[in-house]
């Protein structure tokens, strides 16, 4: 190929038009499908174009209105999960097992600091809660946070404790990434659903925390790459703090294939919720998304076009990011 | 060869034990009043209304279950509260004793208080937000003129005008010593011992092992069907014109982009609820299942599922032996056997296809959990009693120990993938084996 490669116009048409449906249902509440028990589980036919679910919802309208729990729930994770990811990542790879150096009273600073918190989780706590005295609670925790800083502003005043000792940030970087992956997060979700309600909210919290481990590792390798530049180490020799090597220089530079693994993982997330929903974790009557639609389909397996409609519109979906995903990560490496 | 297990498995025992931790504290997340909703259901089942033997009832299946020990080795808390409180109190009254406790600083004195007020058969152990819990007594006890009313009357004064307010905000520390859960529950899981479920007072490994023994029947045979029908599928495309290969290219791509469910689906409309086949049974039942070994199952059922999981993974595994496949072309290997006189499909065969068999090897963990992933699912649509289904059955019901055993397992199979992956790549890989000996 020639001349530079761009993005492909139907992805980006396509989703727009899932974006412009978000939206749309987002701000008009006539098109949420309303219960009719008298049209249970009607075929596709002249009044209901794809049929009615068990409790007499339009499928169509069902759809249309899914669209913004199924999209919002995996745009919203794949963004913090990203975020996250991409901060761990690159932190650990930058600064590596060696560069990130402390000093022994920081060690120590944050211990005390650990102690506080503790002791206000396992006695401040109750006793506030049970008692009464908000007040008197927040000073003595204001207190002890200020002593902590004292206490370190006087060993840095008198010069003590200044060994400096290295932080192994991306072995227990490594290590958590280990962790995370280690349970299908088909599985985790599931076995949370036990402790905690699955709502819109609490699925975009899980999804960002079991997703963010791919992001992390991608970024890690990117910034391998670029912390061994030339141009970081000349940043270095003109004197350039650590941090402004960083966000100035090093991130810049390894982020770019980022853009594509997001869309990877936004599709990868909408299966993922499709699949929950499906199953039957987090779906109540109230919420409709387009696993949800199909989870009703294994009520009644006569109900085909409970399964096709919202399939296709996940799969179309699923279609659009890869090729939007493949565009932008061609059009990122050209320009290398 | 042993060094090298050695070393591998080693290596994979920090993740297992943060792993182990994770899972404890998995347990501690809920709020309290979880395992209490569940306590009040278990304790229901015993046919009583009786508040009193409801109560009895509790304090014993929390002792059965472990539930009355501090959670781990050191614990720590007011020191305005007594270290341990009486076990057979009830909760009422634990909680009006705490709160005594913290407004007044004097745990003993409390303690004294609420064992006069047991004597006298105290009532109104309510606590509420904006009324001191001794007004209460004093109102209830005024009216008598017995002695024991008299020394409650005393030690409620005793206990306002010495009150040691600021020692509730006092920490204290205790060593509980190995009497509690995290010891207890680790020690068992060190013995192999889950436990017994919650819901039917079963051994968790029995009801963990019948659910695997009818994930297994259809899992394995795919992950077998997956690995050896990627091989022939590489071998086969490369005998393919360029236009013929670029079109299977853009199916092997769109089919990898149907999720696992969608197959599932698809399988079902198509050919087992009967919209337009009914060749296979929509519903696996239990019965079915009852055989003694995996030769007496019937193998019919299992078409479907054994099909879809191996539909929904083979053109990702297929995707990627392929393009190894089609890089390893002008490896100096390739060119080597070449000059020895080779032919095109010897090399293909024997030399180009093992090389590329190495990243499907390096996919194999993923694939697994890819494979263990889609039987949730499969499992769900076709009602097998499988770990998916007992996993989503013991969450609604909240059977805790279950869910822990079903983690646990997902945690082994990732650990023998490792495994097994190292295995496959000493045995396929000559560079490992050879730097190892």
């Amino acid at each position: 190929m020639s001349n530079k490669p761009t993005c492909r116009w139907w992805p980006l048409a396509m989703l727009g038009a899932i974006l412009a449906v978000v939206v749309l249902t987002w701000f008009f509440n006539g098109l949420k499908p309303e219960l009719r028990l008298d049209m249970r589980s009607l075929p596709p036919g002249a009044g209901h174009w794809l049929g009615t679910d068990t409790l007499g919802r339009d499928v169509w309208l069902s759809i249309l209105a899914g669209s913004q729990r199924s999209i919002l729930v995996s745009i919203g994770a794949a963004l913090i999960g990203g975020s996250i990811g991409v901060g761990f990542g690159s932190v650990a790879a930058f600064f590596g097992n060696d560069r990130l150096r402390f000093t022994l009273r920081a060690y120590l600073a944050a211990l005390l600091l650990l102690v506080v918190f503790v002791y206000s989780i396992a006695v401040l706590w109750p006793t506030v809660s049970s008692t009464g005295h908000v007040s008197v609670g927040i000073s003595i925790l204001l207190a002890l946070i200020a002593f902590v800083a004292i206490f370190w502003l006087l060993l840095r005043r008198f010069n003590l404790l200044r060994s400096r000792i290295t932080f192994p940030l991306d072995t227990i970087t490594q290590r958590f990434i280990e962790v995370i992956s280690v349970i299908p997060r088909l599985y985790l979700i599931v076995a949370f659903a036990m402790i905690i309600p699955i709502n819109m909210f609490t699925l975009i919290v899980l999804f960002a925390v079991t997703s963010w481990d791919v992001m992390a590792r991608m970024v890690r390798a990117e910034m391998l790459k670029v912390r061994e530049m030339t141009y970081i180490e000349s940043a270095r020799i003109i004197g350039l703090s650590e941090s402004k090597v960083f966000f100035r220089h090093a991130l810049p530079n390894a982020i770019g294939p980022v853009a594509t693994q997001v869309c990877f993982t936004i599709s990868g997330l909408l299966i993922a919720e499709a699949t929950l929903s499906f199953i039957g974790v987090g779906v109540s009557p109230e919420t409709v998304s387009w696993g949800s639609i199909i989870h009703g389909y294994l009520e009644n397996l006569q109900a085909w076009w409970l399964a096709v409609f919202p399939g296709i519109c996940i799969y179309l979906t699923v279609i659009s990011l890869h090729a939007l995903g493949n565009d932008l990560d061609r059009m990122c490496h050209s320009k290398h | 060869m042993l060094r090298y297990l050695v070393v591998r498995l080693l290596s994979a025992f920090p993740a297992l034990l943060l792993g182990l931790i994770g899972l404890f504290v998995f347990r501690l997340l809920p709020s309290q009043s979880v395992w209490e909703e569940r306590i009040d259901l278990l304790a229901l089942e015993g046919g009583s209304y009786n508040a009193q033997r409801i109560q009895q009832e509790k304090i014993k299946i929390r002792k059965e279950l472990g539930l009355d020990l501090p959670v781990f080795y050191l614990s720590s808390q007011s020191a305005a509260l007594p270290a341990a409180l009486p076990p057979g109190m009830p909760d009422v009254q634990k909680e009006w004793v705490k709160k005594i406790c913290l407004l007044t600083g004097q745990p003993d004195k409390a303690l004294q208080l609420v064992s006069a007020l047991q004597a006298q058969s105290f009532s109104a152990w309510v606590v509420e937000e904006d009324e001191l819990p001794w007004q209460r007594v004093r109102s209830s006890v005024s009216g008598n003129d017995s002695a024991s009313s008299s020394k409650i009357l005393s030690l409620v004064n005793e206990l306002e005008a010495s009150s040691q307010q600021w020692r509730a905000f006092l920490p204290a520390v205790y060593w509980n010593g190995s009497g509690n859960q995290f010891h207890l529950w680790f020690s068992q899981l060190l013995h192999g011992d889950l436990g017994m479920s919650w819901k039917n007072r079963e051994r968790v490994l029995d009801v963990i092992s019948r659910a695997l023994s009818n994930t297994i029947v259809f899992t394995v045979p795919a992950i077998i069907l997956i690995f050896l029908s990627a091989y022939w599928l590489v071998i086969g495309l490369s005998q393919l014109g360029a236009r013929a290969k670029a079109l299977a290219d853009q199916v092997i791509y769109f089919f990898d982009l149907v999720p696992l469910f969608g197959w599932a689906l698809l399988a079902m409309i198509l050919f087992a609820s009967g919209s337009v086949f009914s060749w296979f049974p929509s519903h696996i039942s239990a019965s079915s299942l009852n055989g003694m070994s995996f030769l007496s199952r019937s193998f019919w059922p299992y078409v479907l599922p054994v099909a879809i999981l191996w539909i929904s993974t083979l053109p990702y595994i297929t995707k990627h032996i392929d393009n190894a496949f089609q890089k390893s072309a002008d490896l100096p290997f390739v060119f080597m056997s070449r000059a020895r006189g080779l032919s095109e499909h010897v090399i293909k065969k024997r030399y180009r296809l093992r090389y590329s068999l190495l990243p499907a090897i390096t996919l194999f963990g993923e694939y697994l959990l890819a494979v263990v992933s889609g039987a949730l699912v499969v499992e769900v649509l076709f009602s097998i009693q499988g770990v998916g289904m007992l996993l989503t059955q013991s969450v609604g019901a909240q059977d805790y120990p279950v869910v822990t055993g079903i983690i646990l397992l997902l945690i082994l199979v990732r650990m023998l993938s490792y495994l097994i992956t190292d295995l496959l790549y000493y045995w396929f890989d000559p560079r490992i084996r050879l730097s190892n000996q």
